[in-house]
C-alpha cells in the first residue's frame, strides 16, 4: 500500500469521525451559513480521500460513461441534501443528522472518486465543483439578506423622511390589518377570535414572528395557501406582524 | 501534434452533424419566435404581454441552447481528431440537452412560464401568471441543459488533459514560458482549436457550477417556500452562468475560423505565444466579467465592479485582436476563391468585432449608466450570435459540404445569400443600436417611443435575413446532395 | 447626451473595421503571395497593434474610474435622502424634487427586483439604479433642468412591467 492510499483512508476515517459529531453533542443549534460550512469540509474531506485512493483511469478514449454520469450526478445530489430548512429537525434528531452526514460525504467522495475512475484529472474538476458550491451556499441558500442600515453621514440625511430601510423593516400593520380581513377572517373570525379555522388569540406564544410567516407561506391542509399567489412577501410580513398583536 | 496526426473518425463527424443540425433547427423556430415578438412591438399583431414574456423566456434559452450545441458539437468532432472520444458520452449529453430543451418547451407552451430564462429571484415565484409546476418544468428543464453541458466538459477536459499533458500542456505553459527548450526538443503547442475547446471545457465546468448551484437552490423554493435565498447572491450566480454560457458559444464557434479559413486559403493557422496568451486572457476573465451585468446593483462589492469593467475588456479584447487579425493575415493575398463558407467565416469574424465593439462599450460603467438594460443590450449579443456565432457555425458547415461536394456556389447564390444574411442582419440591428441610445428599455412588450418605429424596420430586417438564412439552408441541401464531381485527388 | 455619442464612435469604428478589413481581404486578391512572406510583415505589425488595444482598454478603465458612480451618495454628506420603494408594478417616491440641489435616493424593492430608471424631460435616461428587495441602493444626483422626469422600470419584473411607470417634477 502506497503513502498516498494510507493518507487516504486516514483523512477518510478521520472525516467520517467529523461526520459523527452529532451522537456525542446532542442538540445544538446552529446558524444555517455554519451548518453549510460544516457540510463543505465533510465533503472536501470525502473527496480528498477520493482522490488519493482512486486509481486515475487514463484510458479516456473508452472512458466509461456511467462513472462520468456518477461524477457528474453526485454534486447535484450533494446539493439537494443540504436542504437549510432541514436542519432545524437534524439538529432535534442525531441519528438522522449522522445519516444526513455520511450521505454527504459519501457523496463528496463518489464525486471524485468516479471523476478520477473516468478520466485523470476529472475528479478534481467535479470535486472542486461541489466544494465551491457547498461553500458557497453559505451566503446565500436558505440565508436571507438582513437590510443594513442607512449611511446617515449627516444631519439632513437624518431629517429626511421614512427612509427607505425603515419602511422595508418594520412591517405595516394596518395593511396586515385590512389583507388579514380580506383573506383570512373568513376562517379565523374577525380580529382572529376563530371560527372554522382556529382563533389566533395569543398565537405570539405559540409561533414567533419568522415562524408565524414560515407558516403562512407553506401551512398544512385544511389552511389553505395564499403565497405567492395573492399574498407577496411583504404581505405575508405584514400580515404575520398584525396577528403577533392579536 | 502535425497534421498527420489528425485522425477522421466517422463518430466525430456523427457527433458533428447531429448537434449542429439540432442546434440551427433550434435556431430556426427560435428566429420565427423572435420576428414574432418585434412584430409585436411595433404594433404589426396582437400578442398580450404574457404571452409575449412566455415567449421572450424561450427565445432568450432557446437561442443560447442552440447556439452552444452547435458549438459543442464542432469543438467535439475538433477534439476527435486529436484523441479517441466515446461517442456513447457525446449522445448522453445530447440526450441531456434534448430533455431540458423539450422541459423547457413544455413549461412555456403549455404552461405559460414567463419570468425570462435569466429569472432574478424572488423571480420566479412572485407574481406569477402562471401554474406552478411550469415554474418547477422550466427549472428542470434548465438544469438538465447543465448537467450536459457539464458532462461534455467533463468528457473533453479528461480527453485534453491526457492527450496534451496536463493543464501545463493543455494551455502551452511550456511553450510560452521556455519557448526555445520546448521547440529545441521537437515538441509542438497545441493548436489553436485546441485552446478554444480548452477553454469552453474548463470555464464551461465553472459557469455550470454556479448554475447548478443556484437553480438547485430555486428547485428547493419551489418545493419549499420556506427557504430563503438572498436575491443579491443568486444575482450574482445566475449571471456567472448566464453571461459565461453565452460568451463562450463565440469561444466554441470560433474554433470554426481555425481550422475551416485554413482550408480555405491553403494556408496555415499556427499557434503562436500571442494567441496563447490571448487565450488565457479569455480563460481567466471570461468568468469573471458578468459582474458587468451588476453594474447598477450598488449594493454589490465596490471592488468588484471595477474588477467587471478592466476584465470585461481583457476577456475580449486579447483574443478577438489576435484571432481576427491572424484571420485576415490568412485572407490577405491568398488568392483565395470566395465561397458561402469563406465568406460567412470572414463576415463571421467581423460581426464578432462589431458586437464586441458594442459590448466594450456598454461595459464601460459611465456609459452603462444610460446603456443598462436598453436595447443596446440585445444590440451586441444579437450582433455577435447572428452576425458572428451562426456564422462560424454555418461557415464551418459549408466549408465541409463545399469541399465534399468539390464545388463552390455562384455568384448570384453568394450574393442572394449576403444580401439576405448581411444587409437584412444590418437592417434588423441598426435600430437595436439606435433606439439603445435613445433610452429604449429592453424586454418591454410594448414600447414607449420611439421603439415601435425602430421594432418596424427590424421586423423587416428579420425577415430577409431568414429569408437569406432559408436561401443558405437549400443551398447547403444542394451542395450535400451533388456527389464529388471532380474526384477526390 | 452621452449615448448619442457613443452611438456614434459606435458606428464610426465599426464602419471603420469593416471597410478595413474587407479592403485587406480583397487587396490583390488575384495576386497571390506566400504566406511566409505575409507573416513577416503581419506579426510585426500585430506586435504593435496588440499593445496598442491593451494600452488604450487599461487607459480607457483609469479614465473612467473618477467617474464611478458608488462613492458619491457617501460623498456628500449634506446630501438630502430620499426613498424609494418599487413594487410590482408601480413606484413610491416623492412627487416634488428640488433643483440644483445635491439629492440621494434610497431605493429599494417590496417584491422582485425592479429599475429605477430616471428619464429627463428630454426623454433620455437620466441616471438608473436597480431596486432589490433586502437591500438599499443609494443613488446621488443633482438635477440641473427643470421639468418632468418619467420613472421607468428597468428590470424584467412580471407582466406588466413595461407598464411600469411613475414620475416626478424637479422644481
Amino acid at each position: 500500500m502506497s503513502v498516498k492510499k494510507i493518507l487516504g483512508w486516514i483523512i477518510l476515517a478521520l472525516t467520517v469521525l467529523v461526520a459523527l459529531i452529532p451522537l456525542v453533542r446532542g442538540a445544538v443549534e446552529i446558524p444555517i451559513p455554519q451548518h453549510h460550512l460544516i457540510h463543505a469540509a465533510l465533503i472536501a474531506g470525502g473527496l480528498l480521500s477520493a482522490l488519493l485512493l482512486a486509481t486515475p483511469s487514463r484510458d479516456v478514449g473508452s472512458g466509461h460513461y456511467g462513472w462520468l454520469l456518477l461524477a457528474v450526478f453526485s454534486p447535484f445530489a450533494a446539493m439537494l441534501l443540504m436542504w437549510p430548512s432541514e436542519y432545524a429537525w437534524y439538529e432535534r434528531h442525531a441519528s438522522g443528522h449522522i445519516l444526513e452526514h455520511l450521505g454527504i460525504l459519501g457523496l463528496g467522495f463518489i464525486t471524485g472518486y468516479a471523476g478520477q475512475r473516468y478520466a485523470a484529472g476529472v475528479g478534481w474538476a467535479t470535486g472542486l465543483s461541489v466544494v465551491f458550491m457547498a461553500v458557497a451556499s453559505a451566503w446565500g441558500f436558505g440565508v436571507a439578506h438582513a437590510i443594513s442600515p442607512m449611511v446617515t453621514t449627516g444631519t439632513t440625511a437624518q431629517s429626511a423622511a421614512t427612509s427607505a430601510a425603515q419602511m422595508l423593516r418594520s412591517p405595516d400593520l394596518a395593511l396586515g390589518g385590512k389583507l388579514f380581513a380580506q383573506n383570512c377572517a373568513v376562517c379565523h373570525g374577525a380580529h382572529g377570535v376563530g371560527g372554522e379555522g382556529p382563533s389566533l388569540i395569543a398565537e405570539k406564544s405559540r409561533k414567533n414572528f419568522a415562524q408565524a410567516q414560515q407558516w403562512i407561506m407553506n401551512p398544512s391542509p385544511p389552511m389553505p395557501k395564499f403565497y405567492p399567489a395573492v399574498l407577496t412577501r411583504s404581505d405575508v410580513r405584514d400580515v404575520a406582524a398584525y396577528i403577533e398583536t392579536l | 501534434m502535425s497534421q498527420t496526426n489528425i485522425a477522421d473518425t466517422s463518430a466525430g463527424k456523427r457527433v458533428m452533424w447531429t448537434y449542429m443540425l439540432t442546434g440551427l433547427g433550434i435556431f430556426f423556430l427560435m428566429v420565427l419566435v423572435g420576428i414574432a415578438m418585434r412584430a409585436a412591438q411595433a404594433g404589426w399583431i396582437g400578442i398580450d404581454p404574457g404571452t409575449f414574456y412566455s415567449l421572450l423566456s424561450l427565445h432568450g434559452i432557446g437561442m443560447i441552447t442552440a447556439m452552444a450545441i452547435a458549438g459543442l458539437g464542432i469543438l467535439w468532432y475538433f477534439v476527435s481528431r486529436y484523441t479517441p472520444l466515446n461517442q456513447g458520452v457525446a449522445f448522453l449529453a445530447y440526450g441531456f440537452f434534448l430533455a431540458g430543451v423539450a422541459s423547457v418547451i413544455i413549461s412555456v407552451i403549455p404552461g405559460h412560464y414567463g419570468a425570462l430564462w435569466t429569472a432574478l429571484y424572488p423571480l420566479p415565484f412572485t407574481g406569477t401568471y402562471w401554474p406552478n409546476w411550469a415554474t418547477g418544468a422550466w427549472l428542470i428543464g434548465n438544469s438538465l441543459v447543465m448537467i450536459g453541458f457539464m458532462i461534455w466538459c467533463a468528457q473533453i477536459l479528461g480527453a485534453l488533459l491526457a492527450r496534451f499533458g496536463g493543464v501545463r500542456g493543455i494551455l502551452a505553459i511550456d511553450y510560452v514560458f521556455k519557448n526555445r527548450e520546448f521547440t529545441q526538443s521537437g515538441k509542438e503547442p497545441p493548436p489553436p482549436e485546441m485552446f478554444a475547446a480548452a477553454i469552453t471545457a474548463i470555464d464551461g465546468f465553472i459557469g455550470g457550477t454556479a448554475g447548478l448551484l443556484v437553480v438547485v437552490a430555486l428547485i428547493v423554493h419551489w418545493i419549499d417556500p420556506s427557504v430563503a435565498i438572498d436575491p443579491l447572491w443568486a444575482k450574482n450566480l445566475i449571471y456567472q452562468f448566464g453571461h459565461t454560457f453565452a460568451n463562450l458559444t463565440m469561444y466554441m464557434a470560433v474554433a470554426g475560423v481555425y481550422v475551416g479559413l485554413p482550408m480555405c486559403t491553403k494556408r496555415a493557422y499556427h499557434t503562436s505565444i500571442p494567441l496563447a496568451i490571448a487565450w488565457w486572457g479569455t480563460l481567466t476573465f471570461v468568468i469573471i466579467a458578468y459582474f458587468h451585468h451588476l453594474y447598477m446593483d450598488f449594493a454589490q462589492l465596490q471592488f468588484v465592479q471595477y474588477v467587471g469593467e478592466i476584465s470585461s475588456y481583457l476577456a475580449a479584447i486579447p483574443v478577438v485582436v489576435v484571432t481576427v487579425f491572424g484571420g485576415v493575415m490568412l485572407v490577405h493575398r491568398s488568392g483565395m476563391k470566395w465561397s458561402v463558407g469563406s465568406m460567412f467565416l470572414f463576415a463571421g469574424m467581423i460581426g464578432w468585432v462589431v458586437g464586441g465593439l458594442g459590448a466594450v462599450l456598454d461595459a464601460t460603467i459611465p456609459i452603462n449608466i444610460e446603456l443598462h438594460n436598453t436595447l443596446w443590450v440585445p444590440a451586441h449579443f444579437h450582433t455577435y450570435l447572428l452576425e458572428g456565432v451562426l456564422l462560424f457555425i454555418m461557415g464551418w458547415a459549408f466549408v465541409n459540404l463545399e469541399q465534399r461536394a468539390g464545388s463552390a456556389s455562384s455568384l448570384l447564390t453568394r450574393w442572394l445569400i449576403g444580401t439576405g444574411m448581411f444587409g437584412g442582419g444590418a437592417l434588423f440591428l441598426l435600430p437595436f443600436y439606435i433606439a439603445g441610445a435613445d433610452g429604449v428599455p429592453r424586454r418591454y412588450a410594448t414600447e414607449p417611443t420611439p421603439g415601435p418605429y425602430y421594432a418596424g424596420v427590424a421586423t423587416v430586417g428579420a425577415a430577409i435575413l431568414l429569408l437569406g438564412f432559408l436561401l443558405a439552408i437549400i443551398e447547403a441541401v444542394r451542395l450535400a446532395r451533388s456527389k464529388n464531381t471532380s474526384v477526390a485527388a | 447626451m452621452q449615448s448619442t455619442l457613443v452611438l456614434e464612435i459606435f458606428i464610426g469604428v465599426a464602419g471603420l473595421a469593416i471597410v478595413l478589413m474587407l479592403w485587406l481581404a480583397n487587396y490583390r486578391s488575384s495576386d497571390p503571395i506566400p504566406q511566409a512572406d505575409v507573416s513577416a510583415t503581419g506579426y510585426a505589425i500585430r506586435r504593435y497593434w496588440l499593445w496598442t488595444t491593451l494600452i488604450v482598454a487599461v487607459a480607457v478603465f483609469a479614465f473612467t474610474v473618477p467617474q464611478f458612480p458608488y462613492q458619491k451618495a457617501k460623498a456628500d454628506a449634506n446630501a438630502r435622502h430620499y426613498p424609494v420603494v418599487a413594487q410590482q408594478y408601480s413606484f413610491s417616491m416623492p412627487s416634488t424634487l428640488p433643483l440644483n440641489t445635491p439629492i440621494v435616493f434610497d431605493v429599494t424593492s417590496k417584491d422582485v427586483n425592479h429599475g429605477f430608471g430616471i428619464y429627463g424631460p428630454n426623454d433620455k435616461i437620466f441616471s438608473q439604479v436597480q431596486a432589490m428587495p433586502d437591500y438599499v441602493n443609494h443613488l446621488a444626483v443633482t438635477f440641473t433642468v427643470p421639468g418632468h422626469y418619467t420613472v421607468r422600470c428597468l428590470e424584467y419584473c412580471g407582466i406588466a412591467h413595461a407598464a411600469m411607470q411613475g414620475g416626478f417634477d424637479v422644481k
